[in-house]
């Protein structure tokens, strides 16, 4: 059996989760739940959780972690038609999600928990590689079925090397309103347990007054978000004297964060405020840098940690990193669920850098064709097939930057720069604000017929 | 003033909105689109909401709400 945090950890009494509805439970209670409730699940089975930020989610993700059962993390507020695409592609033998999906009919009920159902699909087990722990979609809501697949070592070193790294340890409280199904909101809770400290969680809105009361009252040490959460945060001048107090590490990941506000929370946190770098590949961290570091280092994402080798491509200047945390690889379908690891402790990260002779990295473009949207990867590929699968009458191509994508479609349809940002808001979760659509009478083509993005992108600042 | 937030209700949410719909309950506005609509709302009309006109998320639950906190601060009748 592979575990994924220390014995003396996951059998001890010390609290592993808490939420604002005072529910509590040690890491020994936890194991013993997963053993009595949950044993019976098949052995090795994938089971696919549509992730909410409930307690009972967090519960059940260690627990069949525990079990060395195989969850794939979804957003519980996935696009029905991309789930299908999933369960399809996957063959799924439980499927974990909250009471309000009508899966009545489709499936048997397993498990019937307070505010979940756990569903038996009926799907024959397929071989998953005994090595693979965990398996996270590449964009999010927002894409294709390819899916990283983290080993147990790729996790409890990630755990365990961050956890240190950051100073966590036994009895610190640590709460991250990222979503768990991403790489950030998953890691936190590992650097977590992996140091018996606890995992506090609360679907409470963080600019509400509810947020703030429980934040306070459970005086929380760790905090890490995206830099847009970090913004939200300001505007209601949530660190006051305090909450600093009790701090002992936040966390900005996921983007860059603007210069202005890193100037306002050099401020307010000090050097208890650290910017991150890191990808769902190398199960999360990469670099950091303290606050009070960046205003020298500008664009700097700070130093690899200790167990990570970074270094430039001497050609594409393409960060390459070298690390236990690297997954084991990609998989597009069910057989490559049992395969092993192709990537032998090497990330191309698709990243282009400079490094310094100090060992920092600067991010100076990608290689690849994702851009970030409130610090989510948004493939550009997925959109336009998204696009091309939905709204069969035009051509489209996409291109763009963080926070600003743009879609290139050849119809002229009125409404249909609308209808673009409709379905990219309701079904992948692409605020409209973020969207910019434009017309062409036709797509710019090379001679072999491939979509010319280069002049794609030179419209794109010709419009601006 | 209250046709200026519905159209800016519209955009974030991608569909027509009624002056009393409930858009923070019924889901429509996550706390993303919340902190965008509060932008939105402070550059649409030359306003800044006070931190904790923002904590509690009732001012801006409806149209009707939003159209009565922010002509408080214009000072502009609805």
């Amino acid at each position: 059996m592979q575990a994924i945090i220390k014995d003396e950890i996951q059998y001890s009494d010390l609290l592993a989760i808490a939420d604002s509805s005072g529910n509590r439970i040690s890491y020994k209670e936890l194991a013993q739940k997963a053993r009595s409730e949950l044993a019976a699940l098949e052995e090795r089975s994938l089971i696919f959780i549509l992730c909410d930020y409930q307690m009972e989610t967090v519960e059940f993700i260690y627990e069949i972690m525990y079990l060395n059962r195989v969850p794939l993390l979804l957003s519980s507020d996935i696009d029905a038609e991309l789930l299908d695409v999933l369960i399809q592609t996957y063959q799924p033998q439980y499927l974990y999600c909250q009471k309000s999906y009508q899966m009545e009919g489709r499936y048997r009920e397993e498990g019937n928990f307070e505010e979940h159902v756990l569903w038996k699909t009926g799907n024959p087990r397929f071989e998953i590689h005994p090595d693979v722990a965990l398996l996270l979609s590449t964009s999010g809501t927002t894409g294709s079925a390819k899916l990283v697949k983290l080993s147990y070592d790729n996790i409890r070193s990630a755990g365990e090397r961050a956890g240190r790294h950051m100073g966590i340890v036994k009895g610190q409280k640590g709460l991250c309103p990222s979503p768990l199904n991403h790489i950030l909101g998953f890691i936190f809770c590992m650097w977590h347990w992996s140091q018996g400290a606890s995992i506090l969680v609360t679907e409470e809105l963080v600019i509400s007054k509810r947020f703030q009361e429980f934040y306070r009252e459970e005086r929380i040490n760790n905090f890490a978000a995206t830099p847009y959460i970090f913004r939200m945060l300001q505007k209601v001048r949530f660190w006051d004297e305090e909450k600093v107090g009790y701090l002992h590490r936040a966390v900005a990941a996921g983007e860059k964060m603007p210069e202005e506000e890193q100037e306002q929370l050099r401020a307010v946190l000090g050097d208890k405020m650290w910017l991150a770098y890191g990808q769902t590949e190398c199960a999360g961290y990469i670099s950091d840098i303290n606050i009070q570091e960046s205003c020298v280092k500008k664009t700097a994402v700070g130093k690899a940690l200790e167990h990570i080798e970074a270094t430039a491509d001497i050609q594409s200047n393409e960060l390459i990193v070298k690390s236990k945390c690297v997954c084991m690889g990609y998989a597009n379908n069910v057989m490559q669920l049992a395969q092993g690891d192709v990537h032998q402790g090497i990330l191309y990260t698709g990243d282009m850098v400079r490094i310094d002779a100090d060992g920092c990295i600067y991010l100076m473009g990608r290689l690849t064709r994702y851009v970030k949207v409130l610090g989510k990867r948004v493939n550009l590929d997925d959109i336009e097939n998204y696009l091309r699968r939905k709204l069969r009458n035009a051509e489209f191509a996409c291109v763009g930057e963080d926070n600003r994508i743009m879609v290139f479609h050849t119809c002229e349809e009125d409404d249909l720069n609308q209808k673009i940002r409709v379905l990219l808001d309701h079904n992948m979760k692409i605020p409209p604000k973020y969207i910019v659509c434009t017309y062409l009478e036709e797509m710019p083509r090379s001679d072999t017929g491939k979509i010319l993005y280069r002049k794609l992108e030179q419209y794109e600042g010709e419009n601006n | 003033m209250k046709e200026k937030i519905i159209e800016i209700c519209r955009e974030l949410c991608c569909k027509e909105i009624s002056g009393d719909e409930e858009l923070i309950a019924s889901g429509l506005l996550d706390s993303f689109k919340i902190m965008e609509l509060i932008c939105s709302l402070e550059e649409g009309f030359h306003i800044v909401f006070l931190p904790e006109e923002i904590m509690n998320l009732d001012n801006f639950e409806t149209v009707n709400r939003m159209a009565e906190i922010v002509s408080m601060k214009t000072g502009d009748n609805v």
